[in-house]
């Protein structure tokens, strides 16, 4: 009988701690997959530019906190369309829209800034990538009503929010993974089975050879810059979603931790921006989750790791060794 | 003789049009007023942006209203505004260029207690005097026995103290969690806060958690500290920071855990940002001045685009110190100086009777406040009070 008590005192006491432990680490782990899919949303902006460019446009974080407020700017203005077109098709109306604004501000961006300086060497398209990041900020802080305070998303998803294993989803926070999934496999498909996706492909391959077969490189760097604007946007879009707040200068160190995702997974390489944001996303959100003190030192932690594994593979995850012959 | 008179013509008209040449260029500002400037250095962009506007803004009516008073009928009162962005380095560089310029009498600057502590040494330097409307850091007074630097609003130990009478005295709340920000104000908050919780009975520290400015997800802090079980949260962030943090506690479900924040984001920015999930929180706020006082009425028919906030009548009333020691000394730096610093002085204002002791106000009329429907309401006006409302966890 006192066996039997004291079995079931173990079992009643026991049972719920692994259970409160579980949905902790799943809430962490769900934390870490959120962080990451963003990270690597942005990481794979810088890749699809230096993969065929071999440019590293410093302006993309910027680029997609400007495609944020294009947005916020088009419910500001279009906000009566609502009511004519309803309230998703208005917001799929919206998306659309910023998407390719903020796409063609990427060309222009290539007209102005890489066009002119592309054989001119590195350090012009560096410093062009820099003035445009001011440029952008500052242009926010100036044109958007009262651009310099810090400003609430709009809500243009669902706050429903329920409980899966213990752990607090919001129904947006799902719609925002599967539109990133949706995107990356856009992209694979894009790169890999359309016209302009080879020769972008090829352009990266092999500049020279592809011209040789007829690929335009103005149309090829235009194509480039207009669907990693249109990707940053997009990126931009489901941070402000995430996040519920935007400002203008968040384009700074959300660029600096893209673009470490980016070198991190192997800059040129799509897949590697992923696994490299992801890992970033996980490492921050365990650090502050798991380490004792950790919470103001989660992106130290973050490029430690980076650091660590680039000295060991400079190359990045799925990076490739770059031999030059000399 | 003709020749003789064209020749004294040419002479007199080469006079004239000389003096007048002369006269016309020269400076004859001993007929026209003085110019004489007061500085404000603020932050105009950034995270504090909304606060630093409503000081500049406050410290512009009183000039505008000086200059058309009467009362200083030799002086033209300029106000230079200065944008310090929260920064450091860049409000020592504002007070550096405002201490060089000789027709600056005196200022009031910072909002931010980490750029506070960067310029109290430029201030005294300069023989400047800075007298504060805000940063609340109390080493910016205590740490040095310069003249130059006096405040008008309470300190962090003044306000602490205040609070935890309320939150933790009244309302019971023991066990706790914190998270601050890192910077020499966010440390200081949670230092005093600890002091002011271990001097009460029956208080716990559960975790201390310090984040960087600008860190936009707390979700794994806060479910971290959800599974610890608080019964308050105090948040010694500022504006931005503090506001996501209330959103993802509500997010995350953690309505039943107290939001208790300081007077750094009395500001209905915090209540824009946050929405219905800032329904509850309390903080430490500043005295409130009556939308229907004459500063309220004035400030609104003025059409200045951003409100006052909580520290623009405290930025007006500075205004009006410095005014006065123009209006008895004259444009005479150490005279204001020795003034504001006097244990005589005394002052009254939009903000009520102001009396300095060791060049700082006490509690200076705080009252602790609550978001209600999207505002901030003094509590003891709130429904929380009257029990319609329960506060977390009660």
């Amino acid at each position: 009988m006192r066996k039997a008590i004291f079995k079931n005192f173990l079992i009643a006491f026991l049972l719920p701690i692994p259970r409160v432990l579980m949905s902790s680490v799943l809430s962490q782990i769900f934390h870490g997959l959120m962080l990451g899919v963003l990270y690597s949303l942005i990481a794979s902006g810088y890749t699809l530019i230096f993969g065929v460019l071999n440019v590293v446009n410093f302006a993309h974080g910027d680029v997609c906190i400007l495609g944020a407020f294009v947005l916020m700017t088009g419910v500001l203005i279009l906000a009566p369309l609502s009511i004519t077109l309803g309230s998703w098709y208005f917001i799929l109306f919206l998306i659309l829209i910023t998407i390719t604004v903020t796409g063609g501000l990427g060309i222009v961006i290539e007209r102005l800034t890489v066009k002119p300086f592309r054989k001119v060497g590195h350090m012009p398209l560096f410093l062009g990538s820099v003035a445009v990041a001011f440029i952008i900020r500052e242009v926010i802080k100036h044109l958007y009503p009262d651009g310099a305070n810090p400003k609430q998303f709009p809500i243009i998803l669902t706050n429903l929010k329920f409980q899966w294993l213990g752990v607090d989803i919001r129904l947006s926070n799902l719609i925002i993974i599967a539109i990133a999934a949706a995107l990356f496999i856009s992209l694979f498909t894009f790169v890999n089975k359309t016209k302009i996706g080879l020769q972008i492909k090829a352009s990266s391959e092999d500049i020279d050879a592809a011209q040789m077969m007829g690929v335009s490189l103005n149309k090829t760097y235009a194509a480039i810059y207009f669907i990693a604007s249109c990707v940053g946007a997009l990126a931009g879009i489901l941070n402000g979603i995430y996040f519920q707040i935007m400002q203008y200068n968040m384009g700074v160190i959300t660029g600096i931790i893209g673009f470490s995702a980016a070198i991190f997974g192997g800059l040129g390489n799509v897949y590697g921006a992923i696994i490299g944001g992801l890992i970033l996303g996980f490492v921050e959100s365990f650090t502050v989750a798991f380490v004792p003190g950790g919470t103001p030192y989660k992106e130290v932690f973050a490029f430690i790791i980076v650091i660590i594994f680039l000295a060991l593979k400079p190359s990045g995850i799925l990076g490739k060794k770059f031999i030059e012959k000399v | 003789m003709l020749r003789n008179y064209k020749k004294m013509r040419v002479i007199v008209v080469a006079f004239a049009v000389t003096l007048f040449s002369v006269l016309s260029t020269a400076d004859l500002t001993w007929a026209a007023k003085k110019v004489v400037k007061i500085g404000n250095i603020d932050p105009y962009t950034g995270p504090a942006a909304a606060l630093g506007l409503g000081m500049r803004n406050s410290m512009d009516l009183h000039i505008r209203q000086a200059n058309a008073s009467g009362k200083f009928p030799n002086y033209e009162i300029q106000l230079v505004t200065l944008d310090d962005a929260s920064d450091p380095a860049t409000g020592v560089a504002m007070a550096t260029k405002l201490g060089s310029d000789p027709d600056v009498i005196g200022v009031s600057a910072h909002y931010n207690s980490p750029v506070a502590l960067a310029t109290v040494h430029i201030f005294h330097r300069f023989g400047l005097a800075n007298v504060m409307s805000c940063a609340v850091h109390p080493d910016i007074i205590r740490g040095n026995d310069y003249n130059e630097i006096t405040r008008i609003i309470a300190d962090i130990p003044a306000e602490q103290a205040f609070g935890g009478d309320f939150v933790i005295g009244k309302y019971g709340y023991k066990n706790w969690s914190v998270v601050h920000d890192t910077t020499a104000w966010g440390k200081s908050r949670f230092d005093w806060f600890r002091k002011d919780l271990e001097s009460r009975s029956g208080t716990k520290i559960q975790s201390v958690d310090g984040v960087t400015t600008g860190t936009k997800d707390f979700r794994p802090l806060l479910t971290k500290i959800k599974g610890l079980k608080p019964d308050a949260i105090f948040a010694g962030l500022v504006i931005q920071e503090a506001a996501l943090l209330k959103m993802q506690m509500h997010e995350l479900g953690m309505d039943h855990i107290l939001f208790y924040g300081t007077t750094g984001i009395d500001s209905e920015t915090f209540n824009e940002i946050a929405g219905k999930a800032a329904e509850g929180a309390i903080i430490i706020g500043q005295p409130q001045v009556s939308p229907d006082s004459d500063f309220a009425k004035t400030y609104k028919a003025a059409g200045y685009a951003e409100p006052y906030e909580a520290y623009g009548p405290f930025a007006y009333d500075a205004t009006g110190i410095i005014l006065e020691g123009l209006r008895r000394f004259g444009p005479n730096r150490k005279a204001i100086v020795d003034y504001v610093a006097d244990p005589a002085f005394e002052y009254n204002g939009v903000t009520g009777y102001i009396k300095l002791m060791n060049r700082q106000t006490k509690t200076g009329g705080l009252r602790m406040k609550v978001s209600q429907d999207g505002k901030w309401v003094p509590f003891e006006k709130s429904e929380y009070a009257t029990g319609k409302r329960k506060l977390p966890g009660k």
